[in-house]
């Protein structure tokens, strides 16, 4: 209850520091945000949560915040911005910034950059600011800066990062430390079930998510329905899972409402909602620490332990530690994945770095009346003639000269262009006057990125031979499913667009081995960055499955601490234990 | 024993046929005329995931013995959960083994549930369905396939709304291609059509063809062809027919060119002709292609800087940011490409032409 009172009292403060004549106010910790987003998907790329202008084409509400002028002088004002869809139209990420009663017209400019607005007079005292969005497309501001110096700041991503903290006059470490049995970062359903099955085993848990929300793409954000099997984890994933319904349904709120419900259930395991991990330091191939950042209060904290599970989908934690890691498609040749009837779209002769994509889900509703929706220009050059009324798991987004994580702000807008220019396209046809857009995600769902290495890779051949491992942990029966972007088959299609090539399969296994990290040693992994081949990942990325692997972690967790070992000894020395183990556990009543 | 039989009436059947197919198709993709058949060869028999016999497969071939076509008759009943049912029909494929065409025996047209006479669109959308390798029937059993065709009048609503979602898709498509009332039909054909029959194909071609064989794919004008040329010359004959890849490459698809592109060995790079020759057609390529044109430039004839530049308008934000790495004032062609910067800065729409701000001093 205290730290609750002190997380509201903290997020009550803007996060603002002041040095005698500058004052940098960053835009997701204002006082009121209104019915703009706080998006911290891409920090790691462009350097801090932003607020963006979500309203799906209508202006959304102000966000407002105040801050106090100590001294008296004329202040020069920049806005950290980006036109996220730069081109020869007018752009749609404009937006109205008020400095007290004085307005001014942000026109924001290619990339993320700080736009100069002008001096201003400001006496001492309290100051408002607000944000006023003028299209309801996607406006975005990061920061505000004002100073009586006239020098711009920084545009690198590395210098912007020093300055920042000089400005908020951060110490170099996060100051709270927080320690742990098992420190778990992302909270989709792999972490949502090794948080579980660990907490059950009466570990300490801390599971740091950068969302509002657990659940990861089957959460009310996302609404991906969970697909494949229970394995051995019925009594667990049950809890967390989602009913089959279209992916984007509106009926994925019921499951959030289940999911949070049940996570909350366990007074031995923290949950950091809100959190992004952003750096995970190790020490001859031991992880020392996780840092994490709230994401509109910029606090901070090191979590420390001895154990660490890395299911943010991304790799992130492997990735900063140093752990060995793919990204992209295997040559064919590599491990021998070949499927003659699709070749070079299941798996190319010479390797590259195409992956599956991402995608944002949206939905329609039908009115009583006709709508309109406004001309979107900046979306025609994607979208082109393609016309829709909702979307699916099929509007995907992946190309050989981008990065599903480096990349993943353009990724997302040029979804977000896809669908309102499909979208408008499809309102210019009078059967479709009644439609308005009801829900359209601004969080990329992924589905592939890093896959950090473990001692086993799983590969395809696992599958074609079913094959079966003293260590097998996860099973399922589903097809394997490998995406490819339709315009490599037929250039005509919009390149939003997937076709997903499907292997059926009896029930395959994958062994323990593949969830913890080969080159670090307290490195757990599940969910879609478990050690894997790109083709590998094509079945067990789906969620139930990756459920199977987070809980399958929990328990091999519960057993490195009870035995003081890292992961790899649970294989090799305490294998009966842990099998058994997950068999006892399977049969309790929930 | 089955097998035995289906081979021996199978040859028979061949053999009394005057050696090919006797019904004119109903559809045939493909420019070869249908008479200029003169010969079918018996080749294997394939195995149906539908029926219990095996299916003979034929290559038929022209006067001089060209390779045209592969093609089999669905002469017995095809079963699936033990129910059988005759589906006369006979099927044409490509000789990469892609489904291009069917024939019905008019003495024999196909039936419905109902045994209603199948009528012109009735052929006409079986022949459309079979041409997707992509069809929900490829996942779907049979059984799931009657209860969605049962609800095929629902509309697919959630909440209130339409929904595009997989099952609303999958109603769409079996609304739009399945024959009513032939739903087992369709399905079985397209079982057969898909199914192992293509392992047959391919085990026949990859073992048959030689490279004479491959190099005349690469000079068809068939681009699957090209593409099966490509994937099975030796380096050293694509060497010796580097300008017909240069031609092909605009045609092909965008998974053959970039096959092609990733595979070609380093001396093509080093070949200005065919450097220049391959990014000079940038402007017409794939986002894909262009990407992988984009990497080989550290290896590629510096022609190529020269030539991309003339494109730059194509290039996405990556491929600009890759493109201008390369740029530097000693190289070669450097005044006129930073000329083509210019061009591209001051006359285009270009989305991304902030990014050449730096040249315009
Ligand atoms: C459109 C679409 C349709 C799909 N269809 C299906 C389907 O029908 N059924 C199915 O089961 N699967 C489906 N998939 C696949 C499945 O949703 C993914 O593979 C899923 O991501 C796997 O879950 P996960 O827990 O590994 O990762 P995620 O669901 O991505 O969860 C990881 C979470 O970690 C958080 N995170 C990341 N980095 C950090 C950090 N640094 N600090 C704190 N938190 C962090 C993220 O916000 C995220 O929520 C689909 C995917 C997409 C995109």
């Amino acid at each position: 209850m205290i730290r609750f009172l002190a997380f509201v009292y903290a997020l009550t403060i803007p996060w603002l520091i002041q040095s005698q004549t500058s004052y940098l106010l960053e835009a997701e910790a204002f006082l009121d945000p209104g019915g703009w987003s706080v998006d911290p998907q891409f920090v790691q790329q462009m350097g801090s949560p932003y607020l963006m202008a979500h309203g799906m084409g209508r202006p959304v509400q102000d966000a407002r915040t105040e801050f106090k002028v100590d001294q008296h002088g004329s202040y020069h004002v920049w806005v950290r911005t980006k036109d996220w869809a730069p081109g020869p139209w007018e752009s749609p990420g404009r937006f109205i910034i008020y400095i007290d009663s004085i307005e001014h017209l942000v026109t924001p400019v290619p990339e993320w950059n700080w736009v100069y607005l002008d001096q201003y007079e400001l006496a001492e005292g309290l100051v408002s600011i607000s944000l006023r969005d003028v299209t309801g497309f996607n406006a975005r501001c990061d920061a505000i800066y004002l100073s009586t110096d006239s020098v711009t700041p920084p545009i690198d991503y590395d210098a912007l990062q020093v300055w920042r903290q000089a400005k908020h006059r951060e110490p170099l470490a996060p100051e709270v430390e927080k320690t742990y049995d098992l420190v778990i970062t992302g909270g989709g359903i792999a972490g949502c079930a090794a948080a579980i099955a660990a907490a059950e085993q009466g570990l300490e848990v801390a599971l740091i998510h950068d969302r509002p929300v657990l659940g990861g793409n089957a959460s009310s954000e996302i609404r991906v329905h969970t697909l494949g099997i229970y394995g051995k984890f019925e009594r667990i994933l049950r809890k967390i899972d989602t009913e089959h319904y279209p992916n984007g349904s509106a009926e994925a709120i019921r499951d959030q409402e289940k999911r949070d419900s049940n996570m909350h259930q366990y007074a031995n395991l923290d949950i950091f909602l809100n959190w992004r991990a952003y750096d995970a330091v190790s020490k001859d191939s031991i992880i020392q620490y996780v840092d994490a950042r709230h994401t509109s209060s910029g606090e901070r904290i090191r979590f420390k332990s001895n154990l660490f599970l890395d299911s943010t989908g991304d790799g992130w934690i492997g990735y900063w530690a140093g752990a060995e890691y793919s990204y992209g498609r295997e040559s064919v040749y590599k491990y021998g994945e070949k499927w003659p009837e699709w070749g070079e779209l299941w798996s190319p002769e010479v390797g590259d770095n195409l992956v599956m994509g991402s995608s944002i889900l949206w939905q329609t509703t039908l009115l009583d009346s006709a709508t309109s929706f406004t001309e979107v220009p900046w979306a025609m050059d994607v979208a082109r003639d393609h016309m829709a009324t909702a979307g699916e798991w099929y509007w995907e987004f992946s190309r050989s000269d981008m990065h599903q994580i480096r990349d993943g702000e353009e990724i997302r807008d040029h979804l977000l262009r896809a669908i309102f220019g499909s979208f408008y396209n499809a309102k210019q046809d009078t059967s479709h006057s009644n439609y308005a857009l009801e829900w359209v995600s601004y969080l990329l769902g992924k589905r592939e990125s890093r896959r950090l290495m473990g001692d086993h890779i799983f590969t395809f051949n696992d599958v074609t031979e079913l094959r079966k491992f003293k260590d097998s942990v996860v099973m399922e029966i589903r097809e394997v499913d490998v995406h490819f972007q339709k315009q490599l088959d037929d250039e005509k299609q919009p390149d939003f667009l997937s076709t997903a090539l499907f292997y059926k399969t009896s029930k395959y296994y994958i062994p323990y081995r593949s969830l913890y990290s080969r080159n670090i040693k307290n490195l757990f992994m599940a969910g879609r960055n478990f050690s894997c081949s790109h083709v590998g990942l094509g079945g067990p990325r789906v969620m139930r499955t990756t459920g199977q692997m987070g809980a399958a972690v929990g328990y091999a967790a519960s057993l490195c601490k009870r035995f003081d070992v890292f992961p790899r000894a649970i294989y090799h020395s305490y294998l009966d234990q842990y099998m058994s183990l997950i068999e006892e556990r399977q049969w309790l009543r929930p | 024993m089955a097998k035995t039989l289906t081979t021996i009436l199978s040859l028979l059947f061949i053999w009394t046929t005057s050696n090919k197919p006797i019904h004119e198709p109903h559809f045939l993709e493909s420019p070869i005329p249908w008479d200029r058949i003169d010969t079918a060869e018996y080749i294997s028999s394939f195995p149906s995931t539908t029926t219990e016999s095996d299916f003979a497969l034929y290559i038929l071939k022209d006067q001089k013995g060209e390779p045209l076509f592969f093609y089999s008759a669905l002469t017995t009943p095809v079963c699936i959960d033990n129910i059988c049912k005759p589906v006369d029909i006979e099927i044409y494929w490509d000789l990469v083994g892609q489904y291009i065409g069917l024939a019905i025996d008019p003495e024999k047209p196909l039936t419905k549930y109902d045994h209603e006479v199948w009528v012109e669109e009735d052929y006409e959308k079986l022949h459309a369905l079979l041409q997707n390798k992509h069809s929900i029937l490829n996942r779907k059993s049979l059984d799931n396939l009657y209860d969605l065709q049962a609800n095929r009048e629902d509309t697919i609503r959630f909440n209130g709304q339409e929904v595009d979602a997989i099952t609303g898709a999958t109603k769409k498509e079996i609304k739009a291609h399945i024959i009513d009332g032939a739903l087992y039909s369709c399905y079985a054909v397209w079982q057969i059509a898909h199914g192992p029959v293509r392992d047959s194909i391919r085990s026949f071609i990859d073992s048959t063809f030689d490279q004479i064989q491959w190099l005349k794919f690469l000079y068809s004008e068939n681009r699957e062809y090209q593409y099966k040329g490509l994937q099975n010359l030796s380096d050293t004959a694509l060497h010796d027919h580097a300008a017909r890849i240069i031609e092909v490459l605009p045609q092909s698809k965008p998974v053959a060119r970039t096959y092609a592109l990733k595979k070609l060995p380093i001396p093509f790079w080093q070949n200005a002709a065919f450097v220049q020759g391959v990014y000079s057609n940038m402007g017409v390529y794939d986002v894909f292609s262009n990407t992988i044109l984009i990497n080989k430039l550290s290896i590629a004839e510096p022609i190529g800087l020269l030539e991309t530049s003339k494109h730059i308008s194509h290039l996405t934000k990556n491929q600009l940011t890759k493109y201008l790495s390369f740029i530097r004032p000693e190289m070669p062609h450097y005044e006129p490409i930073v000329g083509n910067l210019k061009d591209a800065f001051s006359t285009s729409n270009y989305r991304y032409k902030y990014l050449l701000e730096s040249f315009m001093d």
